[in-house]
């Protein structure tokens, strides 16, 4: 575990410095930043209590510890995606929907749909 | 604001003659439009029709703008579904009673539409048929074998799970009255609508006619759909009908 904790406390470091600094350049809203700094804490709760994982691991049904890890930043990757994935499709109907409203005003504004000279 | 603007549309303004166009969506139809148009312009009933062009990053736009052609530009692409509802909402907007759908590639041939006109107004939507009556249409393109499977593989899931028995559940050659207009204003699928759109309607109790039409090859461009995707196609629409069967309930309860 030794090895793992070093790796996950130099991770973390990094990550935490490269948050902070998406968030002050506000190149990331505080809302998108927020979920990355809970990855962050867990991760810290995992080295602080990497002892009594062990027995959470198993109880789980996995052998070694570091493959516990894996497995829950694994699940914690899959779940952002699924939600990341929502939010897409949600946005993609949204900016449909405001492309076809604005495109449809521009064409009644500028008259794109109507023949020069005629009454329609 | 879509809202707000239909609001603003005087509803009292019902006319007896009823109001058709034509919506034709166009995505990169720069070589071929112009005859498009120019069909549409040459038939004997006149109607009105839009050109609604899919963001297209060839002359399009430029040609609609130089020939003073009706048309309503996307600012970005939106892909057949998106297009085509564009061209709905610009319909109900404009209060027109009937629209039809047609290609832009010139495959379908615009001597059919009086036909279709006359045929929707008897029901609510009628689809432009390659396979029914096809010796009488005139009919000159006929699709590969295995996209005629696929057709047919579509055709059998929809009446499995509608009871709507249509032929030519791919064609884009179709009309709507203004009930199934409004509906299709509200909710249309974004990739390959073609049978969806078929399976929503038939789910709702709509009436849904097939006519004989011509269409002609493709001289242009290429189809939306690609030889590789088919698999992808028939499996995107087939769960699409299936999720729709399985929801249906739920949304005609909101529907109503």
């Amino acid at each position: 575990m030794t090895r793992l904790k070093i790796t996950l406390i130099l991770s973390i470091l990094l990550f935490t410095l490269f948050l902070y600094k998406k968030a002050v350049s506000k190149k990331y809203s505080i809302e998108s930043v927020i979920p990355w700094f809970g990855v962050v804490v867990f991760l810290m709760i995992v080295v602080a209590l990497d002892k009594y994982l062990k027995p959470i691991a198993n109880a789980f049904g996995v052998e070694e510890v570091v493959n516990f890890v894996f497995f829950l930043c694994f699940g914690v990757i899959i779940s952002k995606i699924f939600v990341m994935s929502t939010e897409l499709s949600k946005q993609k109907n949204q900016i449909s929907k405001l492309t076809q409203e604005i495109s449809i005003l521009q064409a009644t504004l500028d008259k794109t749909t109507v023949r020069e000279g005629s009454k329609k | 604001m879509w809202v707000i603007y239909m609001k603003s549309k005087n509803p009292k303004n019902v006319s007896v003659k009823p109001k058709v166009i034509v919506i034709v969506p166009a995505y990169n139809e720069a070589d071929i439009i112009l005859t498009t148009v120019k069909s549409l312009e040459n038939i004997k009933k006149k109607v009105d029709y839009v050109v609604v062009n899919d963001g297209s990053s060839d002359n399009t736009l430029d040609l609609l703008r130089d020939n003073d052609i009706p048309h309503v530009n996307l600012i970005n692409n939106l892909g057949i579904g998106g297009c085509v509802q564009a061209g709905y909402k610009y319909a109900m907007l404009r209060d027109y009673d009937i629209a039809i759908q047609f290609d832009g590639d010139n495959q379908h041939d615009a001597r059919d539409i009086p036909k279709i006109i006359e045929e929707v107004s008897r029901c609510d939507m009628v689809i432009g048929s390659r396979f029914v009556g096809a010796d009488e249409s005139g009919n000159t393109f006929v699709s590969s074998m295995p996209r005629r499977i696929g057709i047919k593989l579509l055709s059998a899931l929809i009446e499995l799970t509608t009871g709507a028995k249509i032929k030519d559940v791919t064609s884009g050659y179709r009309a709507v009255n203004k009930k199934v207009l409004k509906r299709f204003t509200e909710a249309y699928p974004s990739d390959y609508p073609e049978p969806e759109t078929i399976a929503q309607i038939a789910l709702l109790g709509y009436d849904i006619r097939e006519v004989p039409v011509r269409m002609h090859k493709r001289t242009t461009g290429r189809s939306s759909i690609a030889p590789l995707r088919g698999a992808y196609y028939i499996l995107k629409v087939s769960m699409s009908i299936i999720l729709l069967k399985l929801t249906f309930k739920k949304e005609r309860t909101n529907l109503k």
